[in-house]
């Protein structure tokens, strides 16, 4: 058998590593994505008073502190038992549409847009946002940078800082916003719309208007048949900080809708020998392997998974963009991985929508910041959707609110499983016999898990060089015969 | 005065790097504070952050010169040793280097192909730490038993390299 090793994985927040397995005949065998880090952020927490958590949470990861600050504010008023004002309320959402404008927005043209505007096999030096600038302009480029700006200039404004935040307090926020900053906000949020629009302009021009990209996503080793997940409002419509969380079968039926802190009856997780990052899985259903269908016990939370699990968006241009898409891909649920950069794009004018009708309600300028806190903390949880999917914290404490216990599980985690199968699937299509693996297949398999856009730790985990890729091909001793160094 | 030094008009940013939780990865922006706390260097402006990628164009933007202190490891050398990089002698940094986002150098060239205003000078000082991952808001005795050692030289680096 030979063994073939991607470490680490470029454009991948964390350290993470994947072995590919051959078999005699030059075949996938098997893979493994690994996570070889400990981190422990649960432990952690302990001992610690919860109103602190929502400061300290941020600073899991640098990418989405945002989430985990929104997270472990809401828990922190289950922990208390209390509901903010709807004042603190609509600051926190409006908070979060900036964070997720943000991010979808350096997700799509820093990470995604690479691999299709310069192509998925072009030299590794070029497939990068200047890679891309290069290709749509210098206006574009400028817009892109501008835009993302101005995104985290409002989570500075109402959070404090944009990645440092500071604006949930246990039954509220800690500010309010004056008129002054609501129709400064207003005008950004016009803007956010028309940039998302334009964003999914370049998408529908770049990639769905190339045959060859399409097939890719629609006929590409890039799909699986997994149930979906999601959290959703009232009326089952896409929400990123509330409601139930709404787990659909592969075939688009309603299979689960739980309240948050329900999630242990729904939610188990898995531990397996070679990674130290959990499984979670479908409990009532069990985890039957890495495999998908309608028996498997494996989900997904994704932007595309949360558009599945809904049954559409609470914005009227992001609804029409939903309709497009299932339109185009042939109808709900779509299970083909790449399509989660459309769903990430509809996602991202969603947030702008969402932003631009929370800055216009006026209650955003209230003066109810905060609820009293009157009723002695013991358990909560709090669950909102990251950009990398559903993520979830659940605190216990003592009757004094300190943090005896923590349970986090957050975007990625619950990909987990659905990535190492998106992995093999992906090395199992472009890995051939008598092909070479090079850079460019190489990337072709990176891009199964960078539709995930996952992220596993509190930093940047690297060692010092120019982000080395290394291919090792081992025979079946284990022998490394051919190493392949991309730098 | 060296063609690369920095006079007095000149807006300067001395920029720490790090989480301040994962014990001495904290260790740039530790110094940062410190150097600011106790105006060693009063001419410059500081700021700390633990991203990366994209955000450090917000950070550096509009500046003349900045200094960037931040940790490093597996450089087969002895934690406390202190490595200065420009961009033409770039390695990655512990938080220069996001996969998630783009590259150090691949931000400085896009500012600059964009027309932002980018620092003209750069420096990077990165500190080289043993990387445990351990949970912590204290540095290794190691680290700290260095402390003041590291900042001399720091400061030392600064007085050169900058005309303050």
């Amino acid at each position: 058998m030979k063994q073939i090793t991607i470490d680490p994985i470029t454009r991948l927040e964390g350290h993470g590593k994947i072995e590919i397995f051959l078999k005699d005949d030059g075949e996938v065998e098997n893979v493994y994505f690994q996570v070889p880090e400990l981190r422990g952020f649960e432990k952690f927490c302990e001992g610690r008073p919860v109103e602190e958590l929502a400061q300290i949470v941020t600073k899991i990861c640098g990418v989405c502190p945002g989430c985990h600050h929104m997270a472990s504010g809401k828990a922190a008023d289950a922990v208390y038992g209390v509901e903010p004002p709807p004042t603190a309320k609509k600051i926190r959402e409006l908070f979060y549409m900036a964070h997720f404008v943000h991010s979808h927005i350096a997700h799509f043209y820093a990470l995604a847009a690479p691999d299709f505007v310069c192509g998925p096999t072009a030299p590794a030096a070029e497939r990068n946002i200047l890679g891309v600038i290069n290709k749509v302009g210098v206006e574009i480029g400028t817009e892109v940078i501008k835009q993302r700006r101005i995104a985290q200039e409002i989570q500075a404004l109402l959070g404090g800082h944009q990645t440092h935040v500071v604006l949930n307090i246990p039954g509220g926020v800690r500010k309010g916003l004056t008129e002054d900053q609501r129709k400064d906000i207003e005008e950004k949020a016009k803007g956010f719309i028309e940039f998302a629009k334009f964003s999914l302009k370049i998408f529908n021009d770049i990639v769905l208007a190339n045959k060859t990209y399409v097939d890719i996503i629609v006929n590409g080793p890039y799909s699986l048949n997994l149930h979906s997940m999601g959290l959703v409002d009232d009326n089952n419509k896409v929400n990123f900080y509330d409601g139930k969380v709404r787990v659909v079968d592969t075939k688009g039926k309603e299979l689960y809708k739980y309240a948050p802190k329900d999630y242990t009856e729904y939610i188990a997780e898995r531990v397996e020998p070679w990674s130290y990052l959990k499984f979670p899985y479908l409990k009532k259903i069990g985890w039957k392997g890495f495999i998908d269908g309608q028996e498997s016990g494996v989900y997904h939370a994704t932007p595309l998974s949360r558009l599945n699990a809904a049954d559409g968006m609470a914005t009227p241009l992001a609804q029409a963009e939903y309709e497009r898409m299932y339109s185009t891909l042939g109808g709900k649920p779509v299970h083909a991985t790449l399509a989660m950069h459309w769903a990430r794009l509809i996602e991202l004018l969603y947030s702008a929508e969402h932003a631009l009708e929370l800055i216009r309600d006026p209650e955003i300028t209230g003066k109810e910041l905060r609820a009293p806190l009157t009723k002695t903390p013991s358990e909560g949880v709090g669950t909102v959707e990251a950009q990398r999917g559903t993520l979830t914290h659940h605190y216990v404490t003592d009757d004094k609110g300190i943090v005896v216990k923590a349970n986090l599980i957050v975007g990625t985690t619950n990909n987990n499983a659905a990535i190492c199968m998106s992995l093999k699937k992906a090395a199992q299509g472009i890995i051939k016999k008598g092909v070479k693996a090079d850079d460019g297949a190489l990337n072709m398999i990176e891009m199964a898990f960078r539709a995930y856009d996952p992220c596993f730790s509190c930093a940047t985990h690297h060692r010092p060089g120019e982000m080395p890729l290394i291919l090792n091909f081992r025979d079946a001793s284990g022998n490394i015969i051919r190493t392949l160094r991309r730098k | 005065m060296p063609e690369d030094r920095i006079c007095d008009d000149k807006k300067v940013l001395i920029l720490g790097l790090g989480n301040d939780v994962l014990g001495d990865e904290g260790l740039g922006i530790y110094i940062t504070e410190d150097l600011k706390n106790n105006r060693v260097f009063p001419q410059a402006e500081y700021k700390n952050t633990y991203t990366g990628g994209l955000n450090l164009l917000d950070y550096i933007t509009g500046f003349d010169a900045v200094l960037i202190i931040d940790t490093t490891c597996g450089n087969d050398c002895q934690p406390g040793t202190i490595h200065q990089y420009s961009p033409r002698t770039f390695r990655e940094t512990l938080h220069l280097s996001s996969e998630h986002d783009a590259s150090f150098l691949t931000v400085l060239k896009t500012g600059k192909k964009l027309g932002f205003e980018i620092p003209g000078k750069v420096d990077i000082i990165a500190i080289e730490i043993l990387r445990d991952l351990f949970l912590t808001e204290k540095f290794s005795d190691n680290i700290s038993g260095q402390y003041y050692k590291i900042r001399s030289e720091i400061i030392n680096f600064i007085k050169k390299i900058y005309d303050f």
